[in-house]
């Protein structure tokens, strides 16, 4: 298109009777660079044009798949393979109730009752010295705990 | 007849850039989309068997930011109110910069009504013929006809007025 052309075809362009194939034609036209003098008022309107026509929407927000840490992965297996051996083998294991169940009998204690006489006189005479040894300890140590007080004080 | 995900792929930045234009707001924009994508993935099996499904989608999404724009219009006065809308401060040094320009046109853009704008966005930036904007809009050929004359021409007063280039 010359510059003749062009503005000729201005005219038309804004009288509002060009066809599209002329807009189309007269905005290569100002897009080439080489326009008349008489035409470079109008050429900010044709750049606004194309700059319009670029415009893009934002990139829509892509939803990434979330991968767990390897370290995680790995504690999350050996937990499970811990779990499964422990599910197999207590399968494997007899069950509780098949085990024969155990069952209180009364104690006989007249088995055990001394009925010899000398017998019953040394087990008499086991447990008295027992017990008086018990007993003599008692005064033994608070005795030796005042001593040590005593010597403490002077 | 192409899936919907194909679809969705190759519509998915048109209807954020109508959502986003007839808005003003990213976020706004985004919520937009997402919703019109939702309601129509449930109708999927109906929509791609339409004649022109991108034309089906931008429809819903026109009509959502169109609900949008209505539940804001009694906040958005209060906020008019507490904070009056800020001055472009641009001086007519810094309107050389390109960018600069191409910022005080799409103010200009904002400034326009959203059924002006809207015409404009989808003939402009999304090449589409006068019958796919009546689909989309729900607007009558002439008025489509008219926004976009008219909207044209309110770029062209701003540039000349502003001789942007000349200085």
């Amino acid at each position: 298109m010359n510059h003749a052309q062009a503005t000729e075809l201005i005219e038309r362009y804004f009288a509002g009777e060009t066809t599209l194939e002329e807009e189309r034609s007269l905005k290569a036209y100002f897009q080439s660079g080489d326009v008349a003098q008489e035409l470079q008022t109008y050429a900010p309107l044709f750049a606004y044009w194309q700059q319009e026509a670029s415009l893009t929407a934002p990139p829509r927000p892509v939803a990434r798949r979330r991968r767990l840490p390897r370290w995680l992965l790995a504690a999350a297996a050996a937990v499970l393979l811990i779990l499964t051996l422990q599910i197999v083998h207590r399968q494997q294991e007899p069950r509780v109730s098949n085990f024969p169940v155990a069952q209180r009998q009364p104690v006989d204690w007249s088995r055990y009752e001394i009925t010899d006489e000398e017998e019953a006189m040394r087990f008499l005479k086991t447990v008295l010295k027992n017990t008086s040894e018990n007993l003599t300890r008692g005064p033994e140590i608070t005795i030796r705990e005042l001593r040590e007080v005593e010597q403490i004080l002077d | 007849m192409q899936t919907f995900a194909t679809l969705i792929d190759s519509v998915r930045d048109r209807l954020y850039r109508l959502a986003l234009r007839m808005t003003g707001d990213g976020s706004e924009a985004e919520d937009v989309v997402q919703e019109v994508l939702i309601r129509g993935w449930q109708r999927q099996d109906e929509i791609v068997r339409l004649d022109n499904p991108p034309a089906w989608l931008l429809k819903m999404t026109h009509n959502r930011a169109i609900d949008l724009l209505r539940s804001r219009k009694t906040r958005s006065a209060y906020e008019r109110a507490a904070a009056p809308d800020d001055a472009c401060n641009l001086t007519p040094h810094r309107l050389v910069e390109t960018e600069d320009t191409l910022f005080h046109i799409r103010r200009q853009m904002e400034k326009l009504p959203v059924d002006q704008r809207t015409v404009l966005q989808l003939r402009e930036v999304e090449g589409m013929s006068y019958r796919e904007i009546t689909d989309v809009t729900g607007l009558k050929m002439e008025q489509v006809k008219v926004y976009l004359h008219r909207g044209r021409q309110r770029m062209r007063e701003l540039l000349l007025k502003e001789r942007i280039v000349d200085r």
